[in-house]
């Protein structure tokens, strides 16, 4: 068995798909108490990257008992991104996208708080239908503070400005709406695609760099390299700065770009 | 006296339990988050970790390269590389692991052995002198754990590390604690794969103690090392002279679970490495 054929038939098995009769090797721990323990192991690493990476969803979904079927789930539908750094960031979108108002006002306000913490200018709006700041003081420590009650209707802001990334209303009706939604990712065709002029995408296409094509600028060949070296002629990173003659980029289009890349590259 | 290191997730370390320890092992992808479709070090612990480095040398330890990833190793991994070199200046060496969490772009959530195969040396060797060139700092490799029965290969793991040290500038990173679940879980004969690999080139020593689950032992770092995992320290230290880093590998949620009480642990493996005396001479077997 080729070193490749041996991580197929393994990786293959634990996704409990069918494992090629003639491999012994895969057949034969695939009936060990070790591969039920290893299957078991994995969910146990999903679920602590997972707490790790969305501490305050994951408490409160833990208390609601959810936790554990949302994540299984989550992994069961290959929703979850591959990469480990990315496995909260996921989970959030998915529980953010929920029925249960709170845990998916919750959600959201991780995401963005998250975002708002790394420096994203973004402010983000979401509709609590309970005492926001309440809610995440009893998450941090449920020793100094009560679950807060329903209480009609509180607006959240988080934003980068904002002293402490939170600043919370009370309302007499959901808001909704206003500002950037951590949900409602970035889109290339809808905030991207329009900023670059005709003039830029005609001057760039003998170089072969396609500004108007989203699989060229979100190509995950080199880790991102031609969306990464698109931002960084942008911003003057890499020399000369483009559109060369200017008018150059605004800091909000930039952020945008910025966080185009950092919501996924949606198409 | 031997030197102590702690490894470190990001999170607050008291400033008792960093005066008793030498150097902290850093594990990157624990304060990275995903930026710009790669991984970024978060800014904030960087800063925290720049200052504590000022004082404390870092060792690099990572988890998620796959280095034998027959299809292609993690390029991702590198870029955080790249990072911590660019942002510690104090790093004594960094480390991985001898196995591979990633199949054809798929991350396994978990990590597993390669087999010892002529194939597999030939992959993981280049890749090897590769990381050494890259970043001209000596590198370290770790045998993993065996959850699975030992794969099928072409030669033992003491002699295959052994190969790879002998092919490339690589050093040896063990683990006590691996070798003794290995001993529960597979009846591994510690002693003869002591006795096989050339010991001279340890430059490190993990120790951590972990949990037993339905009769099999875990390689998950929530407690201090038992006896038998001491023992096996012991053993290796004995035909070591004093210049193996032992690191003592502890989760952050083993941090939670010890609280104040890890101050105490830590000072006791300190006094314990003490007293392990070292009889330098080469191992009659590898000679």
């Amino acid at each position: 068995v080729t070193l490749a054929r041996y991580q197929q038939s393994l990786e293959r098995a634990l996704r409990g798909r069918p494992v090629d009769p003639s491999d012994v090797y895969a057949m034969r721990v695939r009936s060990t108490r070790q591969w039920r323990l290893l299957a078991e192991s994995i969910r146990f690493w999903r679920r602590l990257a997972i707490q790790r990476g969305a501490p305050m969803t994951s408490t409160l979904l833990l208390r609601q008992g959810h936790f554990h079927t949302i994540v299984d789930r989550l992994f069961a539908e290959r929703l979850a991104s591959p990469d480990t750094a990315t496995m909260a960031e996921a989970f959030l979108v998915r529980v953010g996208g929920m029925g249960d108002d709170v845990a998916a006002a919750l959600a959201r306000t991780e995401l963005a708080l998250q975002r708002a913490a790394r420096g994203f200018d973004t402010p983000y709006e979401i509709d609590w239908p309970i005492d926001p700041i309440a809610a995440l003081a009893n998450l941090l420590d449920p020793s100094r503070a009560d679950w807060p009650e329903e209480s009609g209707y509180w607006h959240l802001t988080v934003a980068h400005r904002v002293p402490g990334f939170l600043s919370a209303a009370r309302r007499a009706s959901p808001e909704g709406g206003h500002g950037a939604d951590a949900m409602n990712p970035a889109s290339f065709a809808r905030d991207i695609r329009p900023l670059f002029r005709p003039i830029d995408v005609e001057h760039m296409r003998p170089f072969s760099v396609l500004l108007d094509d989203y699989s060229y600028m979100a190509d995950a060949a080199n880790d991102h390299q031609h969306a990464r070296d698109v931002r960084d002629y942008l911003t003057g990173i890499k020399q000369p700065q483009m559109p060369i003659g200017g008018p150059f980029w605004t800091a909000d289009q930039l952020a945008l770009y910025e966080r185009w890349m950092n919501e996924g590259f949606q198409p | 006296v031997r030197p102590l290191a702690l490894s470190y997730e990001g999170h607050e370390i008291p400033a008792d339990v960093i005066d008793l320890v030498d150097v902290l092992e850093l594990t990157p992808e624990t304060i990275a988050h995903a930026g710009g479709g790669r991984p970024v070090l978060d800014r904030e612990h960087v800063a925290c970790l720049r200052e504590l480095n000022a004082h404390t040398p870092l060792t690099i330890h990572g988890v998620s390269l796959s280095i034998g990833s027959a299809d292609a190793w993690n390029e991702a991994y590198l870029r955080l590389l790249d990072q911590c070199f660019d942002a510690f200046p104090n790093i004594l060496w960094h480390s991985e692991h001898l196995g591979f969490t990633r199949v054809d772009g798929v991350e396994l959530c978990t990590m597993l052995p390669i087999p010892y195969t002529h194939e597999s040396l030939d992959l993981v060797s280049p890749r090897i002198e590769r990381l050494i060139r890259r970043y001209e700092r000596p590198f370290l490799i770790e045998p993993v754990v065996n959850l699975l029965p030992v794969p099928p290969g072409d030669m033992t793991e003491a002699a295959y590390l052994n190969a790879i040290t002998r092919r490339t500038a690589c050093r040896l990173l063990l683990d006590a604690y691996n070798l003794v679940c290995d001993s529960r879980n597979h009846g591994r004969d510690i002693d003869a794969f002591l006795n096989d690999v050339d010991l001279r080139y340890v430059r490190e020593l993990h120790i951590a103690g972990g949990v037993a689950v339905d009769g099999i032992q875990l390689d998950v770092h929530t407690a201090v090392p038992d006896r038998h995992t001491l023992a096996v320290t012991k053993q290796i230290l004995q035909h070591r002279p004093n210049d193996v880093l032992v690191t003592f590998e502890l989760l952050r949620e083993g941090y939670e679970l010890l609280g104040s009480l890890l101050g105490d642990e830590v000072r006791t493996i300190r006094d314990w490495l003490a007293t392990v005396p070292c009889d330098a001479r080469p191992v009659s077997a590898v000679a």
